[in-house]
C-alpha cells in the first residue's frame, strides 16, 4: 500500500515538472485535469485499502515517516476535493480566458510571458504534491519541511504584484522559523537522547518528556501553524490571499494550507493530550478560537470588500473548527471542516467570476450582478446559505452539533458560549448582508450596466458541483465516510 | 553533550553584542557585514557544542558558513546600488528607542529561558539559551520595526541566526533536524532572486478567468 501514497505525491509532482516542458505548453492544463482525476482515483484506491483494514504505518527506517492514518485519510480527501476542483475550473473556463486575453486590457497581458505561463501551473503541480506529503508525513520535520516548500511554491500564484507576494512570503518565512523554533524545543525536551520527532514515537513517550520545554515546543508550534491556519490576529496573509484578483488560486491556496496547518494542529494536540497536558492546549486553542470567531464577526460587519467578506468567513470557520476540537466534538468539527472546504472554495471561484463583470470587489461596485449573472447570483446565494449554517447543508449539522458540545464543556462560563455566538451572528449578518446588496440592488457601476449577458455554464460548473456535494453530505452521509470520521477523531482522543 | 563553557560563552556574547549593534546601526552595508559575522559565529558553534567531530556536524558546519557568512550575505550586498541611499531615513521605531527596546528584549530572553534552563542542567547558568532567545526576538523586532525591504530581509536572517544557534546547542546530536533550518532560508534567497525587494511597477495576471 506504501507505493500508492507515493504514487499520490509523485502524481502532481510529475504535473508540475511536466508543465516547466515548452513542448507541452498547449496542454498544460488537460495534463493538470488528468493529472488530478488521477490523483483522485490513486485517493479512492487508498480509502479502499483502509477500509479494508490494510495500513502501511508499520514500515521502518525512512518509510515510517510517511503513511496516514485515518486522520491523515480525511484531510487527504478535503486536499484531492479542493486540487480537482480547482484545476477543473482552470480547465472550464480557460476558453473565456482565451477570450478575454486576446480582446482587451493589453496592460494585463504585460506580465504574462510564457514562463509565466509555465511558472503558474507547474507551481500549482508542485504545490499540491507538498501539501500531499504533508498530509501523509507522521514526522514532525517532515511535516514542517513539507509545509514550507508549499508555502513557498504558492507565492508565484498569488496576483497583488510584488508588495502583496512580498507580505505573504515574509509572513510565511516567520511562521515557518516560529514552527521549526517549535521542533528544536520538542528535540530539546528529550535531554541529550536521540529520538525522532515521530509523532507515534512521540505520543508513546510523551509522559517521559520534559514538561516545561514539551510545553514551549507546543506553544510555537500552535502559533506557527495558527498563523498558517488563519488564527486571529496572525490573520494577515488570508485577507492578502483572497483579495488577489486570481480568485481560484485564492480558493486553492486558503483552502489547502489552512487544512494542513489544521492537521499539523490536530498531531500536536494530539501528542499535548498524550503528555497529560490537555488542559494546556485546550485553553490556547480555544482562546485563539474564540478571538478568532469574534474578531471575524466584527470584520464581516464592517466589511465593504466581497472578497475580504469571504477571507473572514475563512477565519471564522477555522476558529470554529478549533473551538469544535477542544470542545470534544471530533466528527462533527471534521465534518465542519470538509463541508466548509467544499462551500469555500465554491463562493471564492463564484466571486472570480464577480469580479471579471464588476471589475472591483468592493460590494457597491458589484451592485446588480443579480441581473447580469443570474446563475452565478444563484449560487452565491445558495453557497452564503449553507455557510452560513442553514439546514440542509452539512455545516447546519456540523455546527449545530458544535454549539451543543461547547455548552456542556462551557457549562457554569456562559461568556464563552455568549461571545462564540455573537461572533457567529455577526459573521451571518455580514456575509448575507454584503451578498444581498450585490444580488438585489440595482446596478450603479457604469460596467455592470454595460456588461452583457455571457453564457455562464463553463464557469458555474464546479461552484455548482462543491455546493451540491455539501448539501448532499447533509442529506446523506455514507457509513464507510462516517466510520472513517468517527476512526480519525478516536485518533485524537476525541468522540 | 560536550560543551566548552568558555568558548560557547565566548560566541553567544558576541552575537548579543552584535545584535545591539544592529538595533543601533541605520546603514545598510554595516548590518550587512555584522550579520556576516553573526553567520560565521553560528558556524563555529557546532565546535564547541558537539561531543564529536563527525562528519555529520562538519557538514553543519560548513552548510552555516557558507550559506549564512558567505551567500547571503554576499547577496545582499549584490542588491545596494551605489546611487541609492544606503540608510534607514525613516525607521517605525528610531534608533536609540531600538537600543532601549534591545536592553527590554535581552531582560525578557533571560527571564523566558530561566524556567527553560532550570530542566535542562547541562547548560544552567550559560548565555547559550538566552543569548540564542535574544537574536531571535531581536530579528523578529527589526522586521517590524523598519521599512526597508533590506532590513527586513536582515532582520529575518538575525531572527533565523537565532533560532539555528539554539538548534546547535541543543539538538546538535541530531544533525539532519538542524540542517533542515537552512530550509529557513529559501524565503529570503527567493524574495531577493525574484525581484519581490523592489519597488512594485511589474503587473503579473496569473492567467485566470478573472481580472481586476
Amino acid at each position: 500500500m506504501k507505493w500508492l501514497y507515493l504514487l499520490l505525491i509523485l502524481t502532481p509532482f510529475l504535473c508540475g515538472v511536466l508543465c516547466l516542458l515548452r513542448a507541452l505548453s498547449s496542454a498544460r492544463t488537460m495534463l493538470q485535469f488528468f493529472g488530478a482525476l488521477f490523483v483522485a482515483l490513486i485517493a479512492v484506491l487508498i480509502t479502499a485499502e483502509n477500509l479494508r483494514g490494510r495500513n502501511a504505518l508499520d514500515a521502518d527506517g525512512l518509510l515510517s515517516w510517511f503513511g496516514p492514518d485515518n486522520l491523515g485519510l480525511v484531510f487527504m480527501w478535503i486536499v484531492v476535493l479542493i486540487y480537482v476542483a480547482v484545476v477543473g475550473h482552470l480547465l472550464s473556463t480557460k476558453k473565456i480566458r482565451d477570450d478575454e486575453d486576446t480582446s482587451d486590457d493589453p496592460a494585463a497581458k504585460k506580465g504574462f510571458t510564457l514562463d509565466r505561463e509555465a511558472l503558474y501551473p507547474a507551481c500549482l503541480s508542485l504545490s499540491a504534491a507538498m501539501i500531499f506529503l504533508c498530509v501523509f508525513s507522521r514526522h514532525l520535520g517532515m511535516i514542517w519541511m513539507a509545509m514550507l516548500l508549499a508555502m513557498l511554491l504558492t507565492v508565484p500564484l498569488i496576483a497583488t504584484g510584488k508588495e502583496g507576494r512580498r507580505r505573504y512570503l515574509l509572513l510565511c518565512a516567520v511562521a515557518g522559523a516560529i514552527i521549526l523554533s517549535g521542533n528544536f524545543l520538542l528535540a530539546g525536551s528529550f535531554g541529550s537522547n536521540h529520538v525522532e520527532l515521530k509523532c507515534d514515537a512521540l505520543c508513546r513517550m510523551a509522559r517521559l518528556l520534559d514538561p516545561v520545554w514539551l510545553r514551549a515546543g507546543c506553544l510555537c508550534m500552535l502559533v506557527g501553524y495558527g498563523t498558517i491556519l488563519g488564527l486571529f490576529p496572525m490573520h494577515g496573509w488570508v485577507m492578502n490571499v483572497c483579495s488577489s484578483p486570481n480568485a481560484n488560486m485564492a480558493a486553492y491556496i486558503s483552502g489547502t494550507l489552512s487544512t494542513c496547518a489544521l492537521l499539523a494542529i490536530l498531531r500536536v494536540y494530539t501528542l499535548l493530550v498524550a503528555s497529560g497536558q490537555g488542559g494546556f492546549a485546550t485553553d490556547i486553542l480555544l482562546l485563539l478560537g474564540l478571538l478568532t470567531v469574534c474578531a471575524a464577526g466584527v470584520m464581516m460587519i464592517l466589511q465593504l470588500d466581497y472578497k475580504l467578506l469571504l477571507a473572514c468567513s475563512s477565519l471564522s470557520a477555522a476558529g470554529v473548527a478549533c473551538i469544535g476540537f477542544t470542545v470534544g466534538a471530533g466528527v462533527m468539527s471534521l465534518l465542519f471542516v470538509m463541508g466548509h472546504a467544499l462551500v469555500k472554495t465554491a463562493l471564492l471561484m463564484l466571486s472570480g467570476n464577480i469580479a471579471a463583470c464588476a471589475g472591483s470587489s468592493a460590494i457597491t461596485e458589484a451592485c446588480g450582478i443579480g441581473v447580469k449573472r443570474p446563475t452565478t447570483s444563484l449560487l452565491l446565494l445558495f453557497g452564503v446559505f449553507c455557510v452560513t449554517c442553514f439546514p440542509p447543508c452539512i455545516l447546519f449539522y456540523s455546527e449545530f452539533a458544535i454549539v451543543l458540545w461547547l455548552f456542556v464543556f462551557a457549562f457554569g462560563h456562559p461568556y464563552i458560549c455568549i461571545l462564540f455566538l455573537a461572533g457567529m451572528f455577526l459573521a451571518a449578518c455580514g456575509l448575507i448582508r454584503g451578498v444581498m446588496i450585490m444580488v438585489y440592488s440595482p446596478p450603479r457601476s457604469a460596467r455592470i450596466i454595460a456588461a452583457r449577458l455571457i453564457a455562464e455554464k463553463p464557469s458555474v460548473i464546479w461552484p455548482a458541483l462543491l455546493i451540491a456535494a455539501a448539501v448532499l453530505l447533509g442529506i446523506y452521509l455514507p457509513p464507510s465516510l462516517t466510520a472513517l470520521m468517527v476512526s480519525a477523531a478516536a485518533e485524537v482522543g476525541l468522540q | 553533550m560536550n560543551m566548552d563553557f568558555a568558548w560557547i560563552e565566548l560566541l553567544f556574547l558576541m552575537m548579543s553584542l552584535i545584535n545591539f549593534r544592529m538595533l543601533g546601526a541605520s546603514q545598510l552595508g554595516s548590518v550587512i557585514n555584522f550579520v556576516a559575522l553573526q553567520g560565521i559565529l553560528l558556524a563555529l558553534l557546532p565546535l564547541t557544542t558537539a561531543s564529536q567531530l563527525s562528519p555529520e556536524v562538519f557538514s553543519v558546519i560548513l552548510l552555516f558558513f557558507v550559506l549564512h557568512g558567505l551567500l547571503m550575505p554576499w547577496l545582499l550586498r549584490r542588491e545596494i546600488r551605489p546611487s541609492s541611499d544606503q540608510r534607514e531615513t525613516r525607521p517605525i521605531v528610531g534608533l536609540t528607542a531600538s537600543m532601549f527596546v534591545g536592553v527590554l528584549l535581552l531582560g525578557a530572553a533571560f527571564y523566558v529561558s530561566h524556567p527553560l534552563m532550570r530542566s535542562y542542567p547541562a547548560v544552567a547558568g550559560t548565555l547559550a539559551l538566552p543569548a540564542s532567545l535574544f537574536t531571535f526576538m531581536s530579528g523578529l523586532f527589526l522586521l517590524v520595526a523598519r521599512r526597508m525591504v533590506l532590513l527586513q530581509v536582515l532582520g529575518y536572517l538575525i531572527m533565523t541566526n537565532g533560532i539555528l544557534a539554539f538548534g546547535v546547542t541543543f539538538v546538535v546530536y541530531n544533525p539532519l533536524l538542524v540542517e533542515s533550518g537552512i530550509l529557513l532560508d529559501l524565503f529570503p534567497l527567493f524574495l531577493l532572486l525574484q525581484g519581490l525587494h523592489e519597488s512594485d511597477t511589474v503587473i503579473y495576471h496569473g492567467g485566470e478567468g478573472d481580472k481586476s
